[in-house]
């Protein structure tokens, strides 16, 4: 009965093998569930300007009051008005992409 | 280790294997062990929306207070579960868009009464911002509340379907829950959002040229473009606002007795998984997303006077449309724009045209 004792042995092994592949794939998941929720890429927030008369335009950071259509003050080159041309974020986090 | 004990080994291992199969295949036993399972991972998911909830009530009443309101939780917790709007009577459709618009002014009125109340001596554009950021914790805490009375009502019978579903839909719910949380912070600093789209493009439509009060929150332009007169509809900015441009354009084509060469809606649209943020689309028909009486109010007025109405829409996704505009978004609004003025010079010379910007105009005069 050599044999059989033997392939006990091999049926405990697989088993033991089986559990561990399970045991590390359970604990993988888990790990790269934890790591996707870490992505706090905060986009940044910025104001166009632009002269009414279209020669001078400029890009600055966006400050709470700031909405399209403001005057915001002289231009620097005509001194005619500017104007908040558009708000937009950029550098936000990009959605991934899954392959078909 | 002799020959009998060896196979006493085996037949119990077979009579385990039979065992298991029988506890398997009939009894209901697996299903208990999979409703614990999913009952656990939605126990988890409520917490985190518990946790999304509390952060979202947290911000607004901190926003509330540096506008310098008093008891602004107060003014928080007066808010929620308030103001729901129960739908008219649908199996008798005479007039029931005037019924149905009649209760969304209602209860619009309800709601500006109750921020002017409790908000008094804030700006008009800062005091409409107050009232999204507060729709949207109110709709948070909604969502939370019916995810909780399903997982109860799922463990309470013994669901098991209900709570599968439960669980393979919350990640979605979450991630949708999480994009208006985040979209707060485009309302407390009064950025423009995705949705903002449609107005955006009419503020870069007309110029300089005076906004004339038309239905409530609601302006009109009128401009010239290439010798076409152009008449260009959006809400009234810069505060959160979607105006009302059916009830707008009922009017202006009235007023202009109905001489209007075309119509034409501007809006964002919620793209398909596989386009991209930023697509131009064209085509027929009102581009806008409320639940009727605007959108009746844009078809009625072109069909009354066989007005062709056509529609252009700017892809995003719903993060997108209710968060900070993306640099993608902004691209797609000059897109837009160009094939606008095509349009516009469609019309032949002399001819006039009505362009209708819809969407929340927050952070767009
Ligand atoms: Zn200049």
């Amino acid at each position: 009965m050599i044999q059989l004792r033997n392939a006990l042995d091999v049926f405990t092994l697989v088993m033991l093998i089986v559990t561990i592949v399970l045991l590390i794939y359970t604990m993988s998941v888990m790990l790269m569930q934890r790591g996707k929720g870490k992505t706090p890429t905060n986009p940044k927030v910025v104001t166009k300007v632009r002269c009414v008369q279209n020669d001078y335009s400029a890009e600055r950071d966006f400050s709470k009051g700031d909405y399209v259509g403001l005057e915001i003050g002289k231009c620097p080159k005509c001194g005619d008005t500017l104007k908040v041309e558009a708000i937009y974020a950029v550098g936000g986090p990009k959605e991934k992409d899954q392959p078909l | 280790m002799d020959a009998g004990s060896s196979s006493d080994t085996w037949y119990l291992i077979l009579l385990l294997m039979f065992a298991i199969s029988f506890i398997l295949n009939f009894t209901d036993i697996p299903q208990r062990i999979q409703l614990w399972r999913f009952a656990s991972y939605i126990r988890r998911r409520l917490i985190q929306m518990d946790e999304i909830e509390s952060d979202v009530r947290r911000r607004l009443i901190n926003y509330l207070g540096k506008l310098n309101i008093n008891s602004p939780k107060d003014v928080v917790d007066n808010f929620m579960n308030n103001y729901f709007l129960i739908e008219p009577v649908d199996i008798e459709p005479i007039d029931i868009i005037k019924r149905l618009s009649h209760l969304i002014n209602v209860r619009d009125t309800n709601v500006k009464t109750y921020a002017e109340r409790y908000m008094p001596g804030i700006q008009k554009s800062e005091r409409y911002n107050a009232i999204v950021a507060l729709e949207i914790a109110s709709a948070i805490n909604l969502v939370n509340k019916v995810l909780k009375h399903y997982f109860k009502l799922g463990l309470k019978n013994n669901n098991w379907v209900l709570l599968m579903q439960l669980a393979l839909e919350m990640p979605n719910i979450i991630r949708i829950v999480n994009s208006y949380s985040k979209a707060l912070d485009a309302f407390f600093s009064g950025t423009p959002i995705g949705d903002g789209a449609g107005p955006l493009l009419v503020r870069y439509l007309v110029g300089n040229s005076e906004p004339k009060r038309i239905a409530e929150d609601t302006v009109y332009y009128e401009t010239l473009i290439n010798g076409r007169r152009v008449y260009a509809i959006k809400a009234e900015g810069p505060g959160a606002n979607v105006g009302k441009p059916g009830e707008a354009v009922e009017k202006l084509v009235d007023m202009l007795g109905g001489n209007v060469s075309r119509i034409v809606t501007v809006d964002a649209a919620l793209k398909l998984e596989i386009e991209d943020t930023g697509e131009v689309a064209e085509g027929v028909g009102a581009a806008i997303g409320d639940i009727g009486p605007e959108k009746i109010g844009i078809e009625r007025a072109a069909t009354k006077y066989g007005i062709p109405l056509d529609a252009v829409v700017i892809k995003m996704s719903l993060e997108e449309a209710i968060n900070t505009m993306t640099k993608e978004v902004y691209d797609g609004v000059l897109k837009a724009f160009e094939r606008v003025k095509n349009t516009i010079n469609s019309v032949g010379e002399g001819g006039s045209i009505i362009v209708i910007g819809v969407g929340n105009t927050v952070g767009v005069l």
